[in-house]
C-alpha cells in the first residue's frame, strides 16, 4: 500500500505541476487549461475535449500558435465530480495557465471561485452552474440553461399550448427551472399551469403525468434526469393523450434520444444555444469536420464538439487580439473588448461588451441566441429556424 | 374522482414494489441476507431479455426464459462465490459485500450496454387505456399489479405447503438444528438465491416497459423495495402485497393532494419508521438473536507514534507531495471524518446508521447559513456541530426501539427525509445560486482550499487527529465500555444498570457531532455551498461500506477506507496507475477489491494488517527468546491488593402478586417472595413453570400486568432493567449473555464501574486508566478468575464462562442477585463448588439470593427457602426440608412418587 502510494506520488510529481507564471515571455509555450466532464457515466462531453485539443494540435500550433507561441492544452476532467473540479481550478492555478475553456461541467461553483481569484478568464460552451453566470472571469458562450429552459417553454406556448407544464427533480437547483420556464411561458403569452418534482429514477410516471394534466397542463417542459426524461417522454406518448413536450438539447444526451419511441420522439422539440454539427454551412463546424476526420478518422461529427470547437476559436481570436504579454489579465480584457468574437457556430453577432440581461443573478448572460430543434426519426436534431436574439426570455 | 384515479396509478406503481420486494424475502429467509444487489442482479437479467428480444429477433417466451436463468444463475454464483464464504462474518460485513456486488454489477451493465444506457422495452403486455371505477388509467399498470397478486399468491402458498417451504423455513429459524436434520443449508440458501433471483428478472422485466432499463434502476427502485420487505419482516409475501401497494398509493396520491417536492419520496419512509418503531420493542427480547459484530480495535493512541506521524504528514503536506494530491487529502479526510462517525455509531454500539452523511449535511447546511449571516467560521463550525444533537437524539430514541436492519431502514428514512425537505429547498439552500460562505478564516489564517490547499488540508488533519484522539479515549474510557456493552448484548447491559437508551443516544450525539464537523469540513473547501445531490442518502450507505472495509472498530479504519470516495488520495493512486478511464471501470475494478477485501477481511483491512504486524513483531521477540505472553498478569495491572469482599449494602427484595401475559398466554399468575440480606431462596418448578419470567418481571425484562416488585421501600416495578440493576438487583442469565467483544477484564470493568452521566463527557478528554475496584478484585479472587482477565469469554471454558458471568453480576455490588440456572452444563464437582460460592455470598459478602435451578441437589443444600412454581402459580414455599416433603411437589415436580426426596 505505501509502497504503492510512494511510486504513484512519484510518477506525478514528475509531471509538470508546481508554480507556474502566466507570463511568460516570447518563445515559450503558453499554458491554456479545458474544464470538461468526459467519461461520466450518463453526460459524456468527451467530444468536446477532442474537439479543442484538435483545434490546437491540428489547426492552432501547426499555424504558429497564438503570438508565435505554441499553445500547451491540458484537458481536465471532473467526471461530474465536485471534488475532481475543485482539484481542476487547484491546477491552472499553480500551472499558471492564461486561460480555461469550458465544455460543460456542473461544477462551475467548485472550480470558478479558485481561478476567480487569480483572475484567469473562463470562456464556456455550456453555463449550467450560478457561478458561471456571476463569476467576473466568466464568459458563456450561451445562454445555457437559464435560456433553454425560458426557450422551451416560450416555444411550446408559440406552437400553440398556453398551459405549460414543468416536470424536474426535487433537488434544490432544479427549483430555478420553475422560473426560466415561467418566464419563457410568460413572454411568450402563456403561463406556467403546473410544476411537479418527481424523485430521481421514478419507476412510474403515469402519477406525475395524470398530475400535469389535471392541473391543466396541456405541454410540458421535461428538466429532469435523462432516466426520467425518457421515462416521462414514452409514458406521455403510451398515455394514448400524447402531449407535447421540451427539453434543452444541455440535457438530453444521444443515448436518452435512442431510448424514445417514434411516438415520443414526434411530440418532442429541443432547445439549444448552438448549431448543430449537421449544419456544414458554418465555417467553424466545416473545419472542425475536415481536421476531426482527418486526425480522429473513427470520431463521430457531433453537436459538442462542433460547439466546443467554436468556443476554443473564440478564445483563441481574443488572445490573438492581445497587444503586449499573453497574461490572464489581458486575455480578460480582449474578450470583454472583442466583439463579435468571430464565431457563427452559435449565431451571428456574439459578444462580450454588454450583457443581454440587468439581472444581477445572471448578468454574465451575453447570448440570447435560440436554437429551436426536431428530432428525426433517427434521432438527428435539425434546426427548425435560423437563430434569433430573445433577449426577452432572460430573467430581468 | 381524482382521488380514485391517483389511487388507481399507484396500485400499479405499488407492484413493481411488490414485485422486487417479494425477490429480497425469498432470499431473506433463504440465507437471512439483505441483498442489495436485488435489483443489479434482476436487471442482468432484464438486459439480457431485451438483447435477445429486441436486437437478436428471438421470441419472448425464450427471451424472458433466458433472461429469468440468467438472474437465477448470476444469483446462486453471489451466494457461492461471495455470501457462502462470508457466512461467519457479521450481518454488516455481509450487507456491505451485497452492496458491493450491486456497484460491479451496475458498472458492468454500463460498459455492456454503454450505447444502450437507457432502453425502452417494448411491452408484452397490452397497454391501452381501461375504465376502472369511472376513471380511465394505464391497462397494464393494472394487469401488473394482477400479476403480482397471483405471484404472491403462489409464493404464499409454496412456502407455506410445500417441502420447499417447510425446509427454508427450518434453515431460517435454526441453522444447526436444520443440518443437523440432514438439510443442507448451503444448498438450501443457493436454491432460495437462485429463485429470489429469478423473481428478480421477472420483476424487472415487467417492469421495464414502465420504468425503461437502465442501471440507475438498481439503486433507485431498491430503496423503497427495502422498505417494504422490511415492514412485512422479510417474511410475509401477504404483508409485502399490503405494505408495497400502500406505499405506491400514498406516493401517488401526496403527489396530487401534497405536491411539495421531494414529499412524495419522504412519506413512505416516515409511514415505515412509525411502522417499525410501533411494533418494536425497548428492550431486545429474550431469544432475540445477538449478531456478531465486526472486531474492535483497542482505541490506544501512542503520542510517541501520532506525532511523528502528524510532523511527517505535515512536511508531507507542506513540501514534498504535488499540489494535486494535497488538494485530495483536503478532501479525504473530511470523508474520514465522517467515516469515523460510523466507527463510534455502528463499530461502538452496534447501531446501523444510514444517515451519517445527512448529518454531515445539515452541519455543512447550518454552518454555511450561520456564514452567510456573519458568523466567524470558527463559532459556525462549532455550532454547526451541535446543531446535529437535537437530531441525534431523536434518532437514538427511535434506535432504543428499532435494532438492525430496522434501524437501518429508519435512518435511511430519516437520510430521504433531510435531502427532501432541507436540501432540495431552494429557499433554504439558496438553489441554483447556492449559499456564498468565502473563505473560511480561522484565527486570522485564511484556510481557502483553493487559493492555499496546503493550510486546509493541514487544518482537516488536525481536525481528524484531534477528533480521532477523543474517538480513541472514547474507546478506552469507561463510557465506551458501556457502549461496547450494549452493542455486546443489550439484555445484559440492561441488567448491569448500563442504560441501553442513554449509550445509543449518546452514540448518536457524538456520531453526529463529528459527522457534521466532516461535512462542514468538505463542503467549505468551496466558497459556494450548493447542496444539490452531495448529500443523497446512498452517500450514507456508501460511508458504511468506507467504514466496514477500513474496519468499522478501528481508529485508523476510516483513513484505509476513505481513499475509496472519489477525489481523495485513493483516487489519485487509481489515476497514477491506471490513467483516467472510463469511472465505471474504477467502479468495477473497486467492487471486485472491495469483495475480495471483505473475502479476505470481513472485519476490515486495519484488523487485517494489525494482526498480520503483531504476529511479525511476535516472531521477532521470540528470536530474542522471550514469549509475548510470558509477562506476568501482575505486570499488567490485573490484580491489586488482596483484601476481602466487603458486605454489600443491605436491602430486601419484596415481591408481590406478579401477573404476566404474553398474548393470550398467562406465564406468571400471583407468586410473591421475599429475599433478605443473606438469605438464598430457591425457586424451582419444571420447565415452561415461568421462573426465568418471573426473574424477567422482577428484574424488569417483561412488562407487568399486576404485581409490585419493591427494594425495601422503593417501587422498582415502574423503573426500566438499567435502573432496577442500579438500585440493588443483579441477574445472571440462562444464556449467560457474556459480552463475547471484550476480555473478561473488561466485561468486570463495566459491571463494576460507576453509571454517572458525566463520564460520557470525561471520557472523550481522559479515558483514565482502566482498574479493577476492591469489590471486583475480590470476586475475581473468589471465583479465581485471575489467569483468565486478559482473555475473551470465546476462550474459556463454558464452567468458567459460567463463573465470569456470575462475576461479572457480582462485581456490580448488588444487594439482592438473581441467578437463572447457573449450574447448567457444568458438572458435578464444578456444581458443588459453585453451591459453597453462592452460599459464601450470601454469608460473607451479605448478598440475597434469588436462585432459580434445576439441580434440586443444589437448590436443597445452599437454599433457605425454596418457591415452586407449576404452570405460573406458586403451589408451595418453605424450608428446603419442608418442600421435600410436599406431597403436591413431589407429585408434580420432584418425581412421580409421593415418598419424600432422599437427597
Amino acid at each position: 500500500m505505501i509502497a504503492a502510494l510512494a511510486l504513484a506520488m512519484s510518477g506525478c510529481a514528475s509531471s509538470s505541476l508546481g508554480g507556474g507564471d502566466a507570463s511568460s515571455g516570447p518563445g515559450d509555450t503558453v499554458k491554456v487549461m479545458m474544464f470538461n466532464s468526459g467519461q461520466a457515466a450518463t453526460l459524456d462531453w468527451s467530444p468536446a475535449g477532442t474537439a479543442v485539443s484538435t483545434y490546437v494540435d491540428a489547426y492552432l500550433n501547426p499555424a504558429g500558435g497564438v503570438h508565435g507561441r505554441q499553445v500547451e492544452l491540458t484537458v481536465c476532467d471532473d467526471q461530474l465530480d465536485p471534488n475532481k473540479a475543485a482539484a481542476c481550478a487547484q491546477r491552472a492555478v499553480t500551472e499558471g495557465v492564461v486561460a480555461v475553456i469550458g465544455g460543460m461541467s456542473i461544477n462551475g461553483n467548485r472550480f470558478l471561485p479558485g481561478i476567480e481569484a487569480a483572475g484567469i478568464p473562463y470562456v464556456v460552451t455550456l453555463p449550467l452552474s450560478s457561478a458561471d453566470y456571476t463569476s467576473p472571469v466568466s464568459f458563456p458562450m450561451q445562454g445555457g440553461t437559464v435560456l433553454n429552459y425560458s426557450g422551451a417553454a416560450a416555444e411550446l406556448v408559440r406552437k400553440g399550448c398556453p398551459d405549460v407544464g414543468l416536470l424536474v427533480n426535487p433537488i434544490a437547483t432544479s427549483a430555478a427551472l420553475e422560473d426560466f420556464a415561467r418566464k419563457g411561458a410568460d413572454a411568450a403569452g402563456g403561463r406556467l399551469v403546473s410544476t411537479v418534482a418527481v424523485p430521481v429514477g421514478t419507476t412510474d410516471m403515469s402519477a406525475a403525468f395524470a398530475k400535469l394534466k389535471a392541473d391543466g397542463a396541456d405541454c410540458v417542459v421535461i428538466g429532469t434526469v435523462e432516466q426520467d426524461f425518457v421515462n416521462f417522454a414514452n409514458y406521455s406518448a403510451q398515455s394514448g393523450s400524447p402531449i407535447p413536450l421540451s427539453a434543452s438539447t444541455g440535457g438530453v444526451p444521444p443515448q436518452a434520444l435512442k431510448a424514445l419511441s417514434a411516438e415520443a420522439v414526434g411530440q418532442l422539440e429541443l432547445v439549444g444555444g448552438s448549431y448543430g454539427a449537421g449544419d456544414r454551412s458554418i465555417a467553424e463546424i466545416q473545419q472542425y469536420a475536415d481536421l476531426l476526420s482527418k486526425t480522429h478518422p473513427d470520431a463521430p461529427i457531433e453537436d459538442k464538439g462542433a460547439a466546443a470547437w467554436g468556443t476554443a476559436a473564440a478564445l483563441f481570436a481574443a488572445m490573438a487580439s492581445v497587444e503586449g504579454d499573453l497574461t490572464p489579465a489581458a486575455i480578460a480584457t480582449a474578450l470583454a473588448r472583442h466583439c463579435p468574437v468571430g464565431t457563427e457556430v452559435y449565431g451571428p453577432d456574439v459578444c462580450f461588451d454588454a450583457p443581454a440581461t440587468s439581472n444581477p443573478s445572471y448578468r454574465r448572460t451575453f447570448n440570447a441566441n435560440l436554437f429551436v430543434y426536431e428530432v428525426g426519426e433517427d434521432r438527428s436534431i435539425t434546426l427548425v429556424a435560423p437563430p434569433a436574439a430573445q433577449p426577452e426570455l432572460l430573467p430581468t | 374522482m381524482d382521488a380514485v384515479t391517483f389511487l388507481l396509478l399507484g396500485v400499479g406503481a405499488g407492484a413493481l414494489y411488490v414485485l422486487v420486494a417479494a425477490g429480497l424475502i425469498l432470499i431473506h429467509r433463504g440465507s437471512g441476507l439483505i441483498n442489495f444487489a436485488h435489483v443489479a442482479i434482476g436487471l442482468c437479467g432484464a438486459y439480457t431479455y431485451w438483447e435477445l428480444r429486441e436486437l437478436r429477433g428471438v421470441p419472448t417466451w425464450l427471451a424472458v426464459l433466458a433472461g429469468i436463468a440468467v438472474s437465477a444463475g448470476l444469483g446462486a454464483g453471489v451466494h457461492l462465490l461471495v455470501m457462502r464464504p462470508l457466512r461467519n462474518a457479521s450481518p454488516l460485513t455481509r450487507l456491505i459485500a451485497t452492496l458491493a456486488v450491486m456497484a460491479g454489477l451496475q458498472a458492468a451493465m454500463q460498459l455492456r450496454y454503454a450505447d444502450s444506457i437507457y432502453v425502452r422495452v417494448e411491452p408484452m403486455l397490452p397497454t391501452g387505456a381501461v375504465s376502472v371505477l369511472g376513471v380511465t388509467v394505464p391497462g397494464d399498470r393494472l394487469l401488473v399489479f394482477g400479476i403480482t397478486v397471483l405471484l404472491i399468491a403462489l409464493l404464499w402458498a409454496v412456502y407455506r405447503w410445500t417441502a420447499l417451504g417447510r425446509i427454508t423455513a427450518a434453515v431460517s429459524e435454526n441453522l444447526r438444528a436444520a443440518a443437523a436434520l440432514g438439510l443442507s443449508p448451503d444448498v438450501i440458501a443457493s436454491l432460495n438465491w437462485a429463485l429470489g433471483s429469478a423473481m428478480a428478472a421477472l420483476a424487472t422485466i415487467l417492469i421495464a416497459p414502465i420504468s425503461g432499463l437502465t442501471p440507475a434502476l438498481a439503486t433507485s427502485l431498491i430503496i423503497p423495495a427495502l422498505a417494504t420487505a422490511v415492514v412485512a419482516r422479510f417474511a410475509s409475501f401477504p404483508i409485502a402485497l399490503a405494505t408495497g401497494t400502500l406505499l405506491g398509493i400514498i406516493q401517488s396520491e401526496v403527489t396530487y393532494f401534497v405536491p411539495v417536492p421531494g414529499l412524495d419520496a419522504a412519506i413512505p419512509f416516515v409511514v415505515v419508521a412509525v411502522v417499525l418503531l410501533a411494533r418494536s420493542k425497548p428492550i431486545a427480547a429474550r431469544g432475540e438473536p445477538v449478531f456478531r459484530f465486526a472486531s474492535v480495535g483497542t482505541g490506544g493512541v501512542r503520542a510517541r507514534y501520532v506525532l511523528p506521524v502528524t510532523l511527517v504528514a505535515l512536511l508531507l503536506i507542506w513540501g514534498v507531495v504535488p499540489i494535486d494530491w494535497v488538494s485530495a487529502v483536503g478532501v479525504q479526510l473530511p470523508v474520514a471524518l465522517i467515516v469515523l462517525s460510523v466507527v463510534v455509531v455502528t463499530g461502538y454500539t452496534g447501531q446501523l446508521s444510514l444517515a451519517q452523511f445527512a448529518f454531515a449535511g445539515i452541519g455543512a447546511f447550518v454552518a454555511a447559513r450561520l456564514t452567510v449571516l456573519g458568523a466567524p467560521f470558527g463559532v459556525a463550525l462549532v455550532l454547526a456541530c451541535a446543531s446535529t444533537i437535537p437530531l441525534s437524539i431523536v434518532v437514538g430514541l427511535a434506535g432504543a426501539r428499532a435494532r438492525g436492519v430496522n434501524l437501518a431502514i429508519v435512518t435511511l428514512g430519516l437520510a430521504v427525509t433531510v435531502e427532501a425537505m432541507i436540501f432540495n429547498n431552494p429557499v433554504l439552500t439558496g438553489g441554483f445560486d447556492g449559499l456564498q460562505v468565502g473563505t473560511p478564516t480561522l484565527f486570522g489564517i485564511a484556510l481557502g482550499a483553493i487559493a492555499t490547499p496546503a493550510v486546509y488540508a493541514s487544518f482537516t488533519l488536525l481536525v481528524f487527529v484531534g477528533c480521532a484522539v477523543v474517538v480513541g479515549n472514547l474507546r478506552r474510557g469507561r463510557a465506551g465500555r458501556r457502549l461496547l456493552a450494549v452493542r455486546s448484548n443489550e439484555r445484559a447491559a440492561a441488567a448491569l444498570g448500563i442504560s441501553g437508551l442513554g449509550a445509543k443516544v449518546y452514540a448518536f450525539s457524538l456520531g453526529g457531532v463529528l459527522a457534521a464537523c466532516g461535512g462542514v469540513l468538505l463542503t467549505f473547501a468551496n466558497p459556494i455551498v450548493t447542496f444539490g445531490d452531495a448529500f443523497t442518502p446512498l452517500r450514507s450507505i456508501q460511508m458504511v461500506q468506507e467504514a466496514v472495509v477500513g474496519g468499522v472498530g478501528w481508529l485508523v479504519g476510516p483513513l484505509l477506507g476513505s481513499t475509496l470516495d472519489p477525489g481523495t488520495v485513493g483516487s489519485k493512486i487509481m489515476e497514477a496507475v491506471a490513467g483516467s478511464p472510463n469511472p465505471a471501470w474504477l467502479t468495477l475494478v473497486g467492487a471486485v477489491i472491495l469483495v475480495v477485501a471483505l473475502l479476505q477481511a470481513p472485519d476490515g483491512l486495519v484488523p487485517l494488517n494489525t494482526h498480520l504486524l503483531r504476529a511479525g513483531w511476535d516472531r521477532v521477540t521470540r528470536l530474542f527468546g522471550r514469549s509475548p505472553s510470558d509477562r506476568p498478569l501482575a505486570a499488567r495491572g490485573v490484580l491489586g491488593g488482596d483484601e476481602g469482599p466487603s458486605r454489600v449494602a443491605p436491602h430486601t427484595l419484596h415481591v408481590t402478586d406478579l401477573k404476566v401475559r404474553f398474548g393470550g398466554t398467562i406465564a406468571l399468575d400471583g407468586p410473591s417472595l421475599t429475599v433478605g440480606p443473606g438469605e438464598v431462596v430457591g425457586l424451582i418448578g419444571a420447565n415452561g413453570a415461568g421462573k426465568t419470567t418471573l426473574l424477567d418481571g422482577v428484574t424488569g425484562f417483561v412488562p407487568l400486568d399486576r404485581g409490585s416488585v419493591l427494594l425495601d421501600g422503593l417501587e422498582l416495578h415502574t423503573l426500566g432493567p438499567a435502573r432496577r440493576a442500579r438500585a440493588g438487583l443483579g441477574r445472571s442469565f440462562q444464556s449467560l449473555e457474556l459480552f463475547d467483544d471484550l476480555t473478561v477484564r473488561e466485561n468486570l470493568l463495566s459491571a463494576s464501574e460507576r453509571r454517572d452521566p458525566w463520564a460520557y463527557l470525561t471520557t472523550l478528554l481522559r479515558p483514565g486508566v482502566p482498574a479493577l475496584n476492591a469489590m471486583t478484585r475480590a470476586a475475581v479472587q473468589e471465583f479465581d478468575l485471575g489467569p483468565d482477565l486478559d482473555r475473551r469469554p470465546g476462550e474459556l471454558s463454558y464452567a468458567r464462562r459460567r463463573l465470569v458471568a456470575i462475576a461479572r453480576t457480582v462485581a456490580a455490588r448488588p444487594s439482592v442477585l438473581l441467578l437463572d440456572e447457573p449450574a447448567a452444563g457444568i458438572d458435578a464437582a464444578e456444581a458443588h463448588e459453585l453451591g459453597e460460592l453462592i452460599r459464601r455470598l450470601a454469608d460473607v459478602w451479605g448478598m440475597g439470593v434469588l436462585l432459580v435451578e434445576h439441580d434440586v441437589e443444589l437448590v436443597m443444600r445452599v437454599c433457605d427457602r425454596i418457591l415452586v412454581l407449576e404452570n405460573g402459580r406458586e403451589i408451595a414455599t418453605g424450608t428446603p426440608e419442608q418442600i421435600r416433603m410436599d406431597a403436591r411437589v413431589i407429585e408434580s415436580y420432584l418425581g412421580g412418587s409421593t415418598s419424600p426426596v432422599e437427597v
